[in-house]
């Protein structure tokens, strides 16, 4: 379960609210983490449902932080914008100690946002989560020519590549002679 | 079609492997298609392959057996039934049928059928061919060729196809013309060197180019389907492992030289001959068998042994009321 408050600070983190756990609570007290994205959103997480990241779940057996230390040391992810980690964490939450599913239905349905989830899910390292982005990603082109998956997916012509390879080249090339100008001007 | 867009070029490579891997092959090959930086992310997954035939007949062809998955494209040469003339020729589309199969019991059971059409990309037929086995896993292409009307020349041929397993040419024209010829030595000339199993039906050859020349490639593999005017002296000259000829006149007079010739150690590489055909005379094992002291082993079998004591069976079955002979030769035991 997660629970989430707008965060003033990472150092502070503000205390977070958390939902109530399932009527069949587990014997042995559940330990918690605290997450927070770009916009300082603290999520408060389970460690049963951090373990589907391979990245946090490290960070957590490398640290040996205790509760206390967990709550005042939230896990900054500030590459990640806040509603795409909150989609991240919500599906940790869902998939929390189940076998997961060949196909997903409770993946996050803003497919405007995917690319990003992508990017978020391969950082934190979520592989069964990845898989199942892949799939959408995949999905979006089911069925199509060449040249409808190339408009959906904004695949440039080999000419644009060829012309952005250029532009590349001239820019690096200024850039240097730029540099060369100024290690110059300096040693004299 | 849905305004959702996805710009899969900012994704890692990696990750744009990882979005391949779940699709299916023929929508691998789509992407391909859409620009040399993908067609080089797809060549570097190197999708695997059960089987893969290539027809080159006057309506071309690719089939793909994936296993769960049968992909075909036939290349549309154009209306009325337009019909490809060179591998130069390029389509006015491309056919793409794609058939899911169920492959869990003996018999393979489609279970879902599509075809999509796609615009034919400015790509030749021999560009369509190179493009799609630059993606594929696989060594043991198949190809067939057609003989009559169509141009095939030794470079587009060479620079388009991929490494053959096997070669079948079929010509189906009762009076080749000298392109039909020709374009037969071309296929045999660029193929000949690196493929080890042939088979040839109706091909027309000339003496500059005969089967002597085919011989002479110590094939693995050779069949010959109604051979133009074979020769005992062809047969001689054929240095293969395993060879086929049916509806051939060879005398069995002419098989039982042939067999004498092995005892003395000729053939070293002959492991199995099977010829069937018309031989004009009353069958008589006596004729084949003469000299060669044969011992009988089963019902019209015959063991024979040579002078390096390498055995082989011989086994001859005839059917006097078609007048066809059947004669199949194998070695059993070095």
């Amino acid at each position: 379960m997660s629970s989430t408050e707008q965060g003033t600070s990472s150092a502070a983190p503000a205390e977070p609210t958390t939902a109530p756990e399932s009527a069949a609570a587990p014997e042995v007290p559940e330990s918690f983490y605290y997450v927070h994205g770009k916009d300082k959103v603290v999520h408060k997480v389970s460690a049963g449902a951090l373990q589907h990241s391979a990245l946090i779940h490290g960070m957590i057996s490398n640290l040996g932080y205790t509760e206390e230390q967990a709550k005042a040391n939230p896990f900054p992810f500030e590459n990640i914008d806040g509603d795409i980690l909150q989609m991240v964490v919500d599906w940790c939450n869902q998939h929390k100690g189940k076998p997961t599913p060949p196909e997903d239905t409770n993946l996050p349905k803003q497919k405007e946002k995917l690319f990003d989830l992508v990017l978020a899910v391969n950082y934190l390292e979520i592989k069964e989560l990845l898989t199942y982005c892949c799939k959408q990603v995949a999905m979006m082109v089911k069925g199509k020519s060449p040249e409808e998956i190339r408009e959906i997916w904004m695949i440039p012509t080999d000419a644009e590549d060829e012309a952005a390879e250029k532009e590349a080249k001239k820019r690096a090339g200024k850039e240097a002679a730029g540099e060369t100008a100024a290690a110059a001007g300096d040693a004299k | 079609m849905t305004n959702l867009r996805f710009p899969i070029r900012r994704l890692p490579n990696d990750l744009c492997s990882m979005v391949l891997k779940t699709m299916d092959p023929h929508e691998m090959i789509a992407y391909s298609l859409t620009s040399k930086k993908a067609l080089s992310l797809v060549q570097s997954l190197g999708l695997p392959l059960r089987s893969a035939r290539i027809g080159m007949s006057y309506w071309p062809e690719i089939r793909l057996d994936f296993g769960q998955i049968d992909v075909q494209f036939n290349w549309d040469m154009g209306a009325d039934d337009k019909e490809m003339t060179s591998l130069d020729d390029i389509p006015v589309k491309v056919n793409v049928s794609v058939q899911n199969i169920d492959d869990s019991t003996v018999f393979r059971r489609v279970t879902k059928s599509t075809i999509f059409n796609w615009p034919n990309h400015g790509k030749s037929i021999g560009e369509w061919i190179k493009h799609i086995c630059s993606i594929l896993r696989y060594e043991s292409y198949e190809a067939f060729f057609h003989i009559g009307g169509i141009r095939f020349d030794i470079p587009t041929l060479q620079n388009n196809f991929p490494k053959l397993k096997k070669v079948f040419i079929n010509c189906v024209v009762m009076e080749p013309s000298e392109d039909d010829i020709k374009s037969t030595q071309n296929v045999l000339r660029a193929f000949l060197p690196h493929v080890k199993h042939f088979l040839l039906n109706r091909v027309p050859l000339q003496e500059d180019f005969s089967i002597q020349n085919i011989g002479m490639a110590n094939l693995k593999e050779l069949e010959i389907y109604n051979p133009q005017n074979p020769k005992l002296d062809d047969l001689l000259t054929l240095n293969v492992e395993r060879c086929t000829i049916l509806n051939d006149p060879f005398s069995l007079r002419d098989l039982n030289r042939f067999f004498k010739l092995w005892k003395k150690g000729s053939f070293p590489r002959l492991k199995y001959l099977w010829v069937h055909g018309n031989i004009g005379t009353i069958p008589a094992c006596e004729v084949l068998l003469k000299g060669l002291h044969a011992i009988e082993v089963g019902r019209a079998v015959y063991s024979i042994q040579n002078c390096q004591g390498i055995r082989a069976r011989i086994n001859m079955v005839d059917n006097v009321h078609i007048g066809f002979v059947s004669v199949r030769f194998e070695v059993v035991c070095f």
